[in-house]
């Protein structure tokens, strides 16, 4: 039996594009840090995917899946996600497994006001979200603000010592 | 013409040469040189983002289907600091954008004619081509750039909507700061004739007597407006009268290719004559802020009889 027809083409990046390409991509920039932060490699846990600058937790079998409703330390940003080629290749996303890092990110939970100073976490608040939120009693703190933009949040990753 | 090819020689070609393999290869020839030569003259779409040529090996396959794109970069962004001595700018982990141009045909329709009827033409049969082939093949291409190019202030919203019943200068100033504004240089004008008539009778207190004095005998005569570009069409079904567009330079716009060259096919089968053109075109604005347009308050459709 033949496939079906492809009826519709949703990509963005194909003429007439639909995005600002000139615009710089805020899902992740890591300010300080590139250079010695630790770049690794991990499976992901079957059914998950992740974007840049969304956040893994590891499971028992120490493959990525995303977090659950409290933050918990152990928990790592996602440099690399399962939307590229390599990643559909090797079945692995790369997490930055060291701290601290200074990044600037779009992905983070807009439902709050933050702060230079508060402390962030990051925790399913919601269907899909995998990024950091405001931090509340309970759970571990997993960065810092250290500057709010428009449209961005810039933080200092801090290890999630619980 | 083109080429040196006069409309008698290209008549002869064309008709006394369809019975010989040979005077066919010709005739293909210079029907392709005619239209690829035509064709460059009327797209105002060409004139403001001029094609480039590309072959099959500029460009890549689908997985999913047999059509081909071509992937096309767009420079990122970076930024400097000031500094203490002692201190150290950002970090930045390049991150490269690019889109797809997708390719598709656009085919003249199969044209046939008794090679008897072809020859009561009194004019010259490039003329006949040129109506029935690259006009309506050159006009695809700008309907499709001015869809493109909707799209594109769609997203950006460089679109001013204004009250202004005729353009004039203080509406053109408008629509050029909307680029000029944005970091980039507005380098093209593209208004309809309508547009244009209007643009040419504006009052002497406004642009000078001089100016308006010229105007009344000569028509405005020069190929830029406010030092862009000026770029004046008559397709006032793609383009309405009242609607004005700026682009910036093409470096800053985006592509349009063309893979291989147009081509013009023909063939005599017995006593009839049939032919057509077709081209494989990719067109994209990558740089969808370096396009604003301006929608005026112009009477439509235009009084073309009564009172005024």
């Amino acid at each position: 039996m033949e496939d079906e027809m492809v009826v519709s083409i949703s990509d963005i990046r194909v003429a007439p594009i639909g995005e600002d390409l000139t615009t710089d991509e805020l899902s992740l920039s890591v300010l300080r840090g590139i250079e010695s932060m630790h770049r690794v490699d991990k499976k992901v846990a079957v059914g998950e995917t992740f974007l840049r600058g969304e956040w893994a937790v590891l499971n028992v079998d120490g493959k990525a899946e995303r977090p659950g409703g409290v933050g918990v330390g152990g928990t790592y940003l996602v440099w690399s996600g399962t939307d590229r080629f390599d990643s559909r290749a090797t079945g692995q996303v790369t997490l930055i497994m060291s701290h601290p890092v200074i990044a600037e990110s779009s992905r983070y939970d807009t439902g709050f006001n933050y702060n230079v100073g508060d402390y962030l976490t990051v925790k399913d608040v919601g269907p899909g979200t995998a990024f950091v939120t405001a931090w509340a009693t309970g759970d571990a703190k997993l960065a810092r603000v250290v500057a709010v933009n428009s449209g961005s949040l810039v933080f200092e990753t801090l290890g999630g010592v619980e | 013409m083109h080429e040196g090819l006069d409309a008698q020689t290209f008549n002869n070609l064309f008709v006394e040469q369809l019975d010989t393999v040979d005077g066919i290869k010709k005739t293909a020839a210079a029907g392709a040189a005619f239209v690829r030569a035509r064709i460059r003259e009327i797209g105002f779409g060409r004139r403001i983002m001029p094609p480039e040529s590309v072959t099959r090996v500029d460009l890549t396959r689908s997985t999913d289907h047999d059509t081909l794109i071509k992937i096309v970069d767009i420079e990122h962004n970076s930024k400097a600091m000031a500094l203490n001595f002692a201190g150290e700018a950002d970090e930045r982990y390049i991150q490269g954008k690019r889109y797809a141009i997708p390719f598709f045909k656009i085919e003249s329709e199969k044209f046939v004619k008794s090679e008897g009827e072809l020859l009561a033409y009194d004019y010259p049969i490039t003329k006949v081509i040129e109506e029935n082939s690259i006009k309506d093949i050159q006009k695809v291409e700008d309907i499709k750039f001015i869809e493109y190019a909707e799209a594109a202030i769609s997203l950006t919203g460089k679109r001013l909507v204004s009250a202004a019943t005729a353009v004039d200068r203080k509406e053109m100033n408008s629509l050029f700061k909307m680029i000029d504004y944005d970091q980039l240089l507005a380098d093209v004008c593209l208004m309809n004739t309508v547009d244009f008539d209007d643009y040419m009778v504006q009052p002497a207190i406004d642009i000078g007597s001089p100016l308006a004095s010229e105007i009344t005998v000569d028509g405005y005569k020069y190929q830029t407006i406010l030092k862009r570009k000026l770029v004046v069409t008559n397709k006032h079904d793609i383009l309405l009268p009242g609607e004005i567009w700026t682009f910036t330079e093409p470096a800053y716009l985006g592509n349009f290719f063309i893979l291989n060259d147009i081509k013009f096919w023909i063939k005599k089968e017995a006593d009839l004559v049939m032919w057509k053109s077709w081209e494989y075109i990719g067109e994209g604005f990558g740089n969808i802020r370096s396009i604003a347009k301006i929608e005026l308050d112009v009477p439509n459709p235009i009084p073309v009889g009564g009172t005024i």
